[in-house]
């Protein structure tokens, strides 16, 4: 099991570190708490884009992903992006997943799924409510519930649903 | 109900030149009710009118985005049973032990392009993950010519239901299989037309029903 804030304090030490090398050769425009692509919001942690972690990552904050993890993934009433320069091969639960990168793997939206122009997904989701930007690419399932029903009740059999898409996934 | 009523069949589009309407898919899906739990399969790469215009039901939408690749399918290539098996498996990715129950298989124009026994191989590959009283949607050329290539086919929701085909191979054509009702039904047993209806673009709309 990985625990995200971990992975925070290790990437803010290497983010950190990073800056004050730059600092010493050139005066800084502003502080960067940012990595190459997406930026760092405050109250999130980040998985760089030379990290790779294969196993469980929990955590109670939002996550951005530059990098490639192949496991699972739940940081339940928080967000997940993957970024462009993500890879992914990992189930995720959380409230609002973000695609702009590459995502083998289920998606369990508690509030929203959204896959970018960018985006690459093979997998199955299941969220109220999916918006796939022009350019995505998605193959797989998508489950949804009426707007109205899925906000004021829990999803009774969701993860049933899940396990059952990810065993035959796996067992392909 | 899904979408609002539109109008009729031979009016002229209000949408660009390339769209046609599609009343009995607009029917079909006008029917479904929000209490209704719904598992679709559309052959389309996904996009997100389809998911918009689902997104009012209780609904499990299967996007395989096969349409194209299906074609690259040859039976004499997939000569058993097995590589049949697997080479459908591929496109479509409905297990043996799925669990999908589908209530409705959007084929659009595929059944024109596909080869015969390669579209009765397709049908009965889907009939265990249907629901008994599954319903198949598709439009069949009914000129001796037909684009070479199938139609991007899209559904949009809003104000009316308009079936927009797009990205058509243009000034290309082909023969085409010019299927009659009863021929379509051999090939697609055991599904059995439930509606037709001629389209003005000199397509006919099928709404087939397993029996």
């Amino acid at each position: 099991m990985i625990d995200m804030k971990q992975i925070k304090e290790n990437v803010s030490s290497k983010i950190k570190t990073y800056q004050a090398h730059e600092e010493s050769e050139q005066p800084v425009k502003e502080a960067r708490p940012t990595t190459r692509n997406t930026p760092v919001k405050e109250g999130s942690a980040s998985i760089g884009a030379s990290i790779r972690i294969r196993g469980d990552v929990t955590g109670d904050e939002n996550l951005i992903i530059q990098g490639e993890v192949d496991g699972t993934i739940k940081v339940q009433g928080h967000n997940v992006t993957i970024s462009k320069t993500g890879k992914v091969k990992a189930n995720i639960e959380a409230n609002q997943i973000i695609v702009e990168g590459k995502l083998e793997g289920d998606m369990n939206g508690d509030e929203k799924v959204i896959i970018r122009e960018t985006g690459h997904v093979y997998g199955n989701i299941i969220a109220p409510r999916v918006t796939l930007e022009d350019g995505a690419m998605f193959k797989g399932s998508i489950e949804m519930e009426p707007r109205s029903a899925a906000s004021s009740q829990p999803r009774p059999g969701m993860n049933k649903l899940q396990d059952n898409d990810s065993a035959e996934r796996k067992s392909a | 109900m899904l979408v609002k009523p539109m109008l009729a069949v031979d009016e002229p589009s209000q949408e660009a030149d390339c769209s046609t309407k599609s009343p009995l898919l607009y029917d079909l899906l006008g029917a479904y009710t929000e209490e209704g739990y719904y598992q679709v399969l559309d052959t389309m790469p996904a996009y997100n009118q389809l998911i918009e215009s689902f997104s009012r039901l209780h609904c499990k939408l299967f996007l395989p985005g096969c349409h194209e690749s299906l074609l690259t399918l040859k039976m004499d290539e997939l000569d058993t049973e097995t590589k049949l098996n697997r080479a459908l498996i591929k496109q479509i990715g409905l297990k043996k032990q799925s669990k999908a129950a589908l209530t409705l298989i959007l084929l659009w124009d595929l059944p024109n392009y596909l080869e015969p026994e390669l579209l009765q191989a397709l049908i009965q590959y889907l009939l265990p993950h249907c629901k008994e009283d599954v319903m198949l949607h598709a439009y069949i050329h009914t000129r001796e010519q037909m684009p070479a290539q199938p139609g991007v086919y899209k559904i949009h929701s809003g104000d009316k239901t308009t079936v927009v085909s797009k990205e058509q191979t243009k000034g290309q054509s082909c023969s085409s299989p010019m299927y009659y009702q009863e021929t379509l039904q051999k090939i697609m047993s055991p599904f059995l037309v439930q509606r037709s209806i001629l389209l003005s673009g000199g397509m006919q709309e099928y709404l087939l029903q397993r029996r």
